[in-house]
């Protein structure tokens, strides 16, 4: 049995790990390859359970070296040129990464699968006019980064302390670096929290408000009023920033291979093979509280009052935020009169570099000079149509990752789901091109929209044999536990927690196939099988090929093993830290998701100090109700209430005699429910 | 319905002795037998000031104040005695935390209530002793602590550090910590020292729903979050000797490791089902209750039965789930200490369930009867030569764990004749709510974030802007206080009192 795992993230590890777990169960045939595109792979390693779902972890870049002893799991560095689904096999080009004994560089590997789990990840998706410029020219490309993976996180640092230095250097008055951050997810919103410590930042997202992609209008407002606690972050990741780097070659063309994302502590620092120790809260010494900025769009020179307490830094850097706008031009910006006498030394094409800048056209009308050009405005699935062969294009479908409705509309859509997927499995209706249904999207564009690989909540794909998982994928049509007339409480995102979850998802579901059909021949499996499975008429045809071994599952385990599966789609949880404050996201947490004019839906806030009495540490809680019961919650700062609201999501309990008590703090909520 | 104000509500409550006070029936309708709760001074405030602040509120309350509950209890079908209330009291849902109530199972009226359990069944205090002293511990701390935490597991998947599969689960449903000694987690002598040794017999995981081991099988084995915690705690002080001495416990300084933990998910879904199932069975059964939250079953009930078969399996879940971490402690004493947990003897002192029903005989008018003693928030706590007791504590009593917050001292009483005669055999669980903060602080950093906001034209819907001071009493309970009105009236007696020097959190 060859198992193959396509790509080195969090999805794909896990992936592995899991499978790993259970090589008790697998026959000695069993050989499990990971393809991954660079040599560090990344894995999520838990330090703290918050709850049954909420679990935080953090992200640590590992080597192949774990498996190293197994003989029979193999990590190959690697990029995937093609899958043939047709005939069951992966084409590899070898990378340089790594020492790979057989093959050499270049090489273009065939290997075979029994069965594959695409976990290839997202690629940035990165603005129409950007790539443009990034194209037009190549300083213009050297200037304008896109933050995605570790090394492209390294050569900013390297380019942010060339500039530093370079400015330092200069005679007359130095000034500090200029950088514009564009986008409004987690990565910018990081960016935008520790750069102004060493630099002017020019912030431009296309939303109202800051955080988009996690909050609404409102969650944002409260999160950048609240006073930070977490100072050392800030400080750390500066640190980290300005820490010497190892030189990196210049890229001429853009990549085509990333790395795995970045997750939630990429600041940090001293990520490679080297395990953090974690700090309790208690630990962190508190310095100051005060608010990260003012939300005053446009204001450029505004002063910050965090920036300007921080006495040990003596920063007067500044953070200017441009609301609603995008960038309609990137023009390279050379002031050759201006040239300082610095830069003539050098005697290079970079010269000219130092001083010259990015001028930037905002849709506003602004016009904004900048050294260096963040983009970090959101991903799409990595795992494109042109990956795969005729066959592969024909069964596997790529739809689109919708935000999650509101509370009212979603059965109907969900229903849809379930329509699309069975008309998807049924040949007739299917016919040829992946083009014939709405929600199909065939062509991989510049400008592509965020879609995935179409899987059901066991991460399978239309086609048999082949899964994905992480966020390359798009489940659909999963159902709710809890009964049809409650509204899920699960959405994908593209989430490291969720990767994981996946990662693990498909490997269990990867692990029940094989130990299902392996000790049966097709034919038979086809007779024993219900109608909707008999339907696979290219299931035949991928029947696995060996005859099969005797032992094997009986159903009734394989239900159970079913029955095992842990509930994580049930309930959408996420535990992170933006600018220094604990956020914990659960269940249909936004305020869009409430608003649809429903007189059942009520929406519960509480602002009040934390536990510890310390007046920076304070608590924001918002809880959802439908009809009485929990639909959401949204924890700031640290509560210790994740795993009460976690019970109460997932009890469906009627709460609504609580009332404002289920979140002012006048009610030990744990204990009242213990 | 007309509101009584607090001074007329008063008028029910009459203190019988120092630290015992009864609610005579007419404080809520329908009352079959008076309530009763222990509180010495400082407590009773405590009680009181949460009546009058619910009185003020009136009808709006969201919430009824404890001793409302425990009156509420005393009208349902089948109660014997008095609805009792330990001094750590205070609201939960449906029955209070700290309410004792016993129905008649000779009483076909007579009903099970899964808000008489709590949500987390089988939540309780499991106490290892070992031959360490503070002097050997002081310099390791900080590496026994970190054993600690790393040791036990944050249940992540559905193989953490003790692997167990879903038919692992059954077997551990079923039979408890028998379980646990079968696969090795567990000392054969572990179980002696164990309420029912460690596994309900009624168990019956066929009546546990799907959905809850969904939610129970990666919580194995795992601590929780919220008051659940383990503590290495150091003996600070003997008040019995010769009982102390039983548990092997000998002298001051010494090493022991407490465990708070309880069912976790899957308890809570367990509750939750039976509280759905009830709710329909009540209007088959025409039950009439006082709040909603007190839903119930006739014992004899197939809702009843399915209900304590489920119970049964979720405290045999939470027994096991003591015991894995039992066996995980002892590892990271082990590893830390570089010997054998057997050589650090490191056996269980006592193991507790403090939110359960079980049957039990008692005396009720001066003949034996068999109750369904629901303890929620309330320890068991037998008297001497009781014949449950183990050999070893058949002369002391049963050892009675009380965990006080997380961080504060914690006891080990004994239980007593009275205990038996007054209160079913029961005593405290641990400290009440704990809340001390510095509120002026609070009030103002409050304030000032909320006109920050409001400032910038951002307006925030606050529930209620009003802080915990202000809605509630002052509602720290301190744990010696409860301790010490359990000794007092007699309920259990002081044995050791244990101050913490490290606290993990799962």
């Amino acid at each position: 049995m060859q198992v193959l795992i396509l790509g080195g993230g969090i999805a794909g590890v896990t992936c592995l790990e899991t499978l790993v777990a259970y090589a008790n169960d697998f026959t000695t045939d069993t050989h499990i390859t990971l393809v991954s595109a660079t040599s560090a792979l990344r894995r999520a390693v838990p330090y703290g359970q918050r709850g049954r779902h909420i679990a935080a972890y953090r992200l640590e870049e590992t080597c192949s070296d774990p498996w190293e002893a197994l003989p029979w799991v193999d990590v190959l560095i690697g990029v995937v040129e093609q899958v043939r689904v047709a005939e069951r096999c992966v084409y590899v080009r070898v990378g340089d990464g790594a020492p790979q004994g057989r093959h050499s560089a270049g090489d273009v590997l065939q290997l075979r699968f029994d069965y594959l789990c695409i976990c290839m990840g997202a690629v940035p998706r990165i603005p129409k006019v950007v790539h443009q410029a990034c194209a037009s020219s190549r300083v213009l490309n050297e200037r304008i980064l896109t933050l995605r993976d570790t090394d492209s996180a390294d050569r900013f640092r390297k380019l942010l302390q060339d500039l530093v230095a370079r400015r330092q250097r200069r005679r007359g008055r130095p000034s500090e670096p200029r950088v514009m951050i564009l986008g409004n997810g987690g990565i910018a919103m990081e960016l935008a929290y520790v750069l102004p410590e060493v630099a002017h930042v020019d912030w431009v997202i296309r939303d109202a408000h800051i955080g988009h992609t996690f909050f609404d209008a409102a969650l944002s407002n409260v999160l950048w009023s609240l006073p930070t606690a977490r100072r050392p972050r800030r400080r750390q990741a500066t640190a980290w920033l300005l820490a010497p780097t190892r030189s990196l070659a210049v890229e001429s063309s853009p990549r085509r291979v990333l790395g795995a994302g970045l997750g939630p502590d990429w600041m940090q620092g001293g990520r490679r093979d080297q395990k953090q120790t974690v700090l309790e809260p208690a630990q962190i010494r508190v310095v100051h509280g005060h608010q990260h900025w003012d939300q005053t769009s446009s204001v450029p020179d505004a002063d910050l009052p965090n920036t300007n307490s921080d006495a040990e830094q003596g920063s007067t850097k500044r953070l200017c935020l441009h609301q609603c706008c995008t960038v309609t031009s990137i023009a390279w910006d050379a002031p050759g009169s201006t040239t300082s006498d610095d830069a003539a030394v050098d005697a290079s094409s970079q010269a000219s570099l130092t001083d010259a800048c990015l001028r930037v056209t905002l849709s506003d009308g602004g016009v904004v000079f900048t050294d260096v050009l963040l983009c970090a405005t959101g991903v799409r699935g990595a795992a494109v149509p042109s990956y795969f062969d005729a066959e592969g294009q024909r069964l596997l479908r790529w739809v689109h990752l919708d935000p999650p409705l509101p509370f009212g509309t979603h059965c109907r859509r969900r229903c849809d789901g379930v329509d699309d997927a069975n008309s998807a499995s049924d040949p007739g209706e299917h016919g040829g091109s992946p083009g014939a249904s709405g929600t199909v999207v065939a062509a991989d564009t510049e400008d592509a929209e965020d879609t995935g690989i179409a899987v059901d909540e066991h991460l399978r794909t239309h086609a048999r044999y082949i899964f994905a998982a992480g966020d390359c994928c798009v489940v659909q049509g999963a159902s709710s536990l809890a009964g049809d007339e409650t509204p899920r409480l699960w959405f994908q995102m593209r989430l490291w927690s969720q990767a994981r979850m996946m990662g693990a998802r498909a490997a269990r579901s990867i692990v029940r196939d094989l130990l299902v059909s392996r000790p049966r021949t097709w034919a038979r499996a086809l007779k024993e099988q219900g109608p909707s499975e008999a339907g696979h008429p290219e299931a035949a045809v991928l029947a696995p090929p060996q005859p099969a071994p005797p032992a094997s599952l009986s159903r009734d385990e394989v239900a159970q093993m079913e029955a095992a599966e842990p509930l994580d789609m049930e309930l959408f949880c996420h535990v992170t830290e933006f600018c220094g404050i604990k956020v914990v996201l659960m269940g249909r947490y936004r305020l869009e998701c409430a608003q649809s004019n429903n007189p059942e839906v009520q929406v519960l806030e509480s602002l009040r100090p934390g536990e510890d009495g310390n007046p920076t540490s304070l608590q924001y809680i918002r809880v959802i109700l439908c009809k009485n019961r929990l639909m959401g919650a949204v924890l700031l700062g640290e509560t210790d209430l994740e795993e009460v609201y976690e019970h109460l999501l997932l009890n469906q309990l009627d709460v609504g005699f609580l009332g404002s008590a289920l979140v002012d703090g006048s009610l030990d909520l744990a204990d009242y429910f213990d | 319905m007309r509101f009584r104000d607090y001074e007329e509500e008063k008028k029910y409550i009459r203190k019988v002795s120092e630290t015992r006070y009864e609610i005579e029936k007419g404080f809520v309708p329908n009352m079959r037998v008076d309530g009763a709760f222990y509180v010495n001074e400082s407590l009773e405030e405590l009680v009181f000031e949460e009546l009058r602040v619910a009185c003020g509120r009136g009808s709006a309350g969201s919430f009824l104040p404890a001793v409302k509950q425990v009156a509420n209890v005393a009208s349902l079908p089948g109660i014997v005695g008095y609805s009792l209330a330990m001094p750590d009291l205070h609201s939960g849902y449906g029955f209070a935390i700290g309410n004792v109530a016993a129905f008649r199972t000779d009483d076909p009226e007579a009903v099970v209530s899964p808000g008489g359990v709590g949500f987390d069944i089988n939540c309780g205090v499991r106490l290892l002793r070992t031959n360490l002293f503070e002097n050997d511990l002081q310099p390791v701390r900080e590496q026994v602590a970190q054993a600690l935490f790393d040791h036990l597991p944050v249940g992540v998947g559905s193989r953490g550090i003790i692997p167990t599969t879903s038919r692992d689960l059954e077997e551990a449903l079923a039979s408890g910590m028998d379980w646990s000694l079968r696969e090795g987690y567990s000392w054969a002598e572990d179980k002696e020292h164990c309420e029912e040794y460690g596994r309900m017999l009624r168990a019956n995981p066929e009546k546990v729903s799907a959905r809850a081991k969904k939610r129970g099988l990666p919580q194995l084995g795992t601590l929780g979050a919220g008051n659940h915690y383990a503590e290495i705690q150091i003996v600070d002080e003997i008040f019995d000797q010769a009982a102390a001495k039983k548990m092997g416990i000998e002298e001051l300084c010494q090493v022991v490791v407490m465990i708070h933990s309880g069912s976790r998910g899957l308890g809570h879904q367990v509750a939750t089902d039976a509280l759905v199932e009830m709710e329909r069975a009540m209007n088959r059964d025409r039950i009439q209750v006082n709040d909603r939250q007190l839903a119930c079953a006739r014992i004899n009930s197939r809702e009843g039965q399915d209900y304590i078969a489920a119970m049964a399996a979720a405290a045999n879940f939470a027994w096991v789930n003591r015991s894995s971490m039992t066996f995980l402690a002892r590892q990271a004493f082990a590893k830390t200490f570089n010997s054998s947990p057997d050589d650090l003897d490191m056996h269980v002192v006592y193991d507790v369930s403090h939110n359960i029903a079980k049957f039990e005989e008692h005396l009720v008018d001066g003949r034996p009867v068999e109750l369904l003693v629901h303890r929620k928030g309330a320890t068991r706590a037998f008297p001497p030569y009781h014949p449950l007791m183990p050999i070893s504590y058949q002369e002391t009593g049963q050892p009675v764990l009380v965990g006080g917050t997380m961080g504060t001292c914690s006891y080990v009483l004994t239980g007593t004749e009275r205990a038996m005669a007054e209160t079913f055999g029961s005593t405290c669980h641990g400290a009440g709510r704990a809340r001390s903060r510095n509120e002026s602080r609070r009030k103002l950093d409050y304030h000032q974030v909320l006109e920050n906001l409001e400032r910038k034209g951002i307006s925030i819907r606050v529930a209620s802007p009003k802080l915990v001071s202000e809605e509630a009493p002052e509602s720290y309970k301190d744990v010696t206080e409860v301790v010490n009105t359990c000794h007092a009236a007699g309920i259990s007696c002081k044995c050791v009192k244990l101050r913490p020097v490290a606290v993990i959190k799962g």
